[in-house]
């Protein structure tokens, strides 16, 4: 049993209770085979670097489990399937992953998605936000 | 690109609070020129086995859309 990091892009219509839905589903299908799973929060909504399927946001999603080297194949066949899944991308993880804690997810969460709707205008100045944001998250961490 | 000179020690060896990390995108984009190519490790001043880890998270940041293959102002 390896550990594995595991990070998707849904649709950015998707929020809330739609969201939850997507990552429930991916969660049990990944549960099928993985002996845990450690985290799974949402990272941000954010812009992309380049269209996929003449799409420009996404909400990242990262999910870290441990399973068998056997189980990715037919994680990332299934996950290729899902209309709503953008793209996806899982890495080995060489230490195992701290668990994250869920408060501070949450608050962020909601902080992220009002930053970008009220950035929607001003969509220059939106990359730098959430670098900063990330950075706070970053501070936030190590105190 | 006040980050990139060579200097006599590895920024990440420097600094081991920095995290060579597909995720770290502000960190990474520091190590790309304009047209979103790799700066060579001689050229920036990264010790060898930094530079192996910075390139595999580049790529990774490209593959899922946080960075961009061919540079910004070729992308927007």
């Amino acid at each position: 049993m390896r550990y594995y990091e595991t990070i998707y892009i849904v649709h950015p219509d998707f929020e809330d209770s739609r969201l939850d839905e997507i990552m429930s589903s991916v969660d049990k299908q990944i549960e099928k085979n993985c002996d845990e799973i450690v985290n799974s929060y949402v990272w941000g909504k954010r812009r992309l670097a380049y269209d996929i399927n003449k799409i420009s946001y996404g909400t990242y999603v990262i999910v870290h489990y441990s399973a068998k080297n056997s189980f990715m194949k037919e994680l990332n066949s299934w996950m290729k399937i899902q209309e709503n899944i953008l793209a996806n991308m899982t890495i080995r993880l060489e230490e195992p992953p701290t668990q994250k804690e869920e408060k501070k997810v949450d608050q962020n969460k909601s902080v992220n998605i009002d930053n970008i709707k009220n950035n929607e205008d001003q969509e220059d100045v939106k990359g730098n936000v959430d670098d900063d944001m990330k950075d706070k998250e970053e501070l936030e961490v190590k105190e | 690109m006040s980050v990139i000179g060579r200097g006599n020690v590895c920024k990440f060896c420097e600094d081991k609070s920095i995290s060579i990390d597909y995720k770290n995108v502000k960190t990474i984009k520091k190590f790309v020129n304009e047209q979103g190519k790799i700066i060579p490790g001689r050229v920036t001043g990264v010790c060898a086995k930094c530079q192996r880890q910075l390139t595999k998270a580049i790529k990774r940041a490209r593959n899922i859309a946080l960075m961009s293959y061919t540079g910004d102002s070729i992308s927007a």
